[in-house]
């Protein structure tokens, strides 16, 4: 009886807030008094969210932006896509997702970027392909694509989903060069050369982003013989 | 605001079926004072942020801003205006919500009648309106993209507070803190994002898994009221993506000039 009555007193003080217990027993439901007071902790304004009222009045607009993503359900999609499909199936795919913007998963970009970068969230809601091929995209947006195609190329191990991921990569690299004028890689203007010759035999890749290997292929054959 | 998860006997999310916005509507109308009360409530919470912030950019200052938020309600949202104009209506009830605005703002000379003939002491109970920081946006948003910006804010915050009460409520504090920590308090304050391990060491749990399923299943919670609350607007399902995408274009927009 006694246990019991100190539980249920647990239980209160837990719900108003006035004690802290460990995640593992708290979910679990299971409440033991004594073990309670051993590892108790008095909940401060800031580790009590949900005790007051949270408002977004005073809060960065751009990064409310981050907190809408989470609701999309159309954009991008963490999971095993490529199974079975072309290089140019899953290239379609992952141009047609939005970036990834939902701050929860680890690969996002408020990750990737730290939460730095405001000019990034001029990208929500808007497609991968049309970031690559609009002009006015900020480098900050191309070279995150860039190193979102790169980390996509080691996910995808082999196969279809590497071949396409590869193609993501360069094409930021050639945003960057075409659009802005700037390598955003430390590879030379000579392998950059190749790669593009290279995606130039590429017939399954869409016809706009072949134009944007074009444009960069010989942006790079200029640079090369410069140097 | 009404509660759209509650406990089952399997205690998971249960999802009763959505009212529409016209329900509140025609409940404040009732004459049934507790159901009206709380139908006040609701459209309070939901529209008076997206009123405000346009009344602002249309020009009108703080206390005239209040007093024509005030008068909207009493004469177009609770009086028989809206409801007329709805059977007309097609489309977003955000967007047509905007234009039944732009027509009640239209007449200036409104902002003193409006005044007279809400009820003293104000109709709705307008929380925090007198906190608002709104000068920034009002320097380089146009009067649409801020009442686009006001139902953003509103919707933000009733599903950051929906979250957490049910969380509350299923006793997953720890759940809701670990996420708030994580995702919402840098989103709303710009602290830096703490650790996995950080968190696990301060709550006592027991390793980076158990605290990143506990931002899956807060954050698959999140993804479901907020899609709830913007389909509660919207025709169809398929919109609420389209929906959520035009508000963070709002935001990114209004947030580009500060």
């Amino acid at each position: 009886m006694r246990r019991r009555i100190l539980s249920s007193l647990a239980y209160i003080l837990v719900r108003e807030g006035h004690i802290f217990l460990p995640a593992a027993d708290y979910s679990c439901g299971k409440y033991t008094a004594h073990e309670h007071v051993k590892t108790q902790h008095v909940l401060d304004a800031w580790e009590r969210p949900c005790m007051k009222k949270e408002t977004t009045n005073g809060s960065r607009p751009q990064r409310l932006a981050w907190l809408l993503a989470i609701g999309l359900k159309g954009g991008h999609s963490e999971g095993n896509p490529g199974d079975g499909q072309t290089p140019a199936e899953v290239l379609e795919n992952i141009l047609g997702t939005q970036l990834p913007l939902d701050p929860t998963l680890p690969n996002s970009l408020p990750t990737v970027l730290s939460w730095t970068s405001d000019e990034v969230l001029s990208a929500a809601g808007r497609t991968i392909c049309d970031l690559l091929l609009n002009p006015q995209t900020h480098l900050v947006v191309i070279r995150t694509l860039k190193d979102y195609g790169k980390g996509l190329v080691r996910r995808a191990g082999s196969g279809a989903k590497e071949t396409a991921a590869t193609v993501i990569y360069y094409a930021a690299i050639a945003s960057g060069l075409v659009f802005h004028g700037r390598k955003i890689t430390r590879h030379s203007y000579g392998t950059l050369h190749e790669a593009y010759t290279e995606l130039d035999r590429k017939s399954w890749i869409p016809s706009e982003l072949k134009d944007l290997f074009g444009r960069a292929h010989a942006i790079c054959r200029q640079r090369k013989q410069e140097a | 605001m009404a509660k759209e998860g509650h406990k089952t006997a399997l205690r998971g999310w249960n999802e009763p079926f959505p009212t529409t916005h016209w329900t509140d509507i025609l409940e404040v109308r009732s004459g049934d004072e507790p159901h009206r009360q709380a139908a006040l409530e609701k459209l309070s919470v939901r529209y008076w942020k997206p009123v405000y912030y346009y009344l602002r950019c249309k020009g009108h200052h703080h206390e005239e801003a209040k007093d024509l938020t005030q008068g909207f309600f009493h004469e177009v949202v609770v009086g028989h205006h809206l409801v007329q104009q709805a059977r007309r209506a097609k489309g977003k009830f955000r967007t047509f919500l905007l234009t039944v605005l732009e027509r009640y703002a239209v007449s200036v000379h409104r902002a003193e009648t409006a005044k007279q003939r809400v009820p003293e002491g104000g109709l709705l109970r307008l929380e925090e309106i007198d906190s608002l920081k709104v000068e920034d946006l009002l320097h380089y948003t146009t009067p649409s993209d801020a009442f686009d910006y006001g139902w953003a804010l509103a919707l933000l915050d009733q599903v950051i507070a929906q979250v957490a009460e049910e969380c509350h409520e299923r006793g997953k504090d720890i759940h809701w803190v670990v996420f708030h920590a994580k995702v919402v308090q840098p989103i709303l304050t710009n602290v830096e994002r703490p650790s996995l391990a950080r968190l696990c060491e301060r709550y006592g749990i027991r390793s980076n898994i158990m605290a990143s399923n506990m931002i899956v299943t807060v954050k698959r919670r999140f993804q479901s009221v907020l899609r709830r609350h913007v389909r509660y607007f919207v025709n169809s399902e398929s919109e609420v993506d389209e929906e959520i995408r035009h508000l963070m274009r709002i935001l990114s927009r209004c947030g580009a000039g500060s």
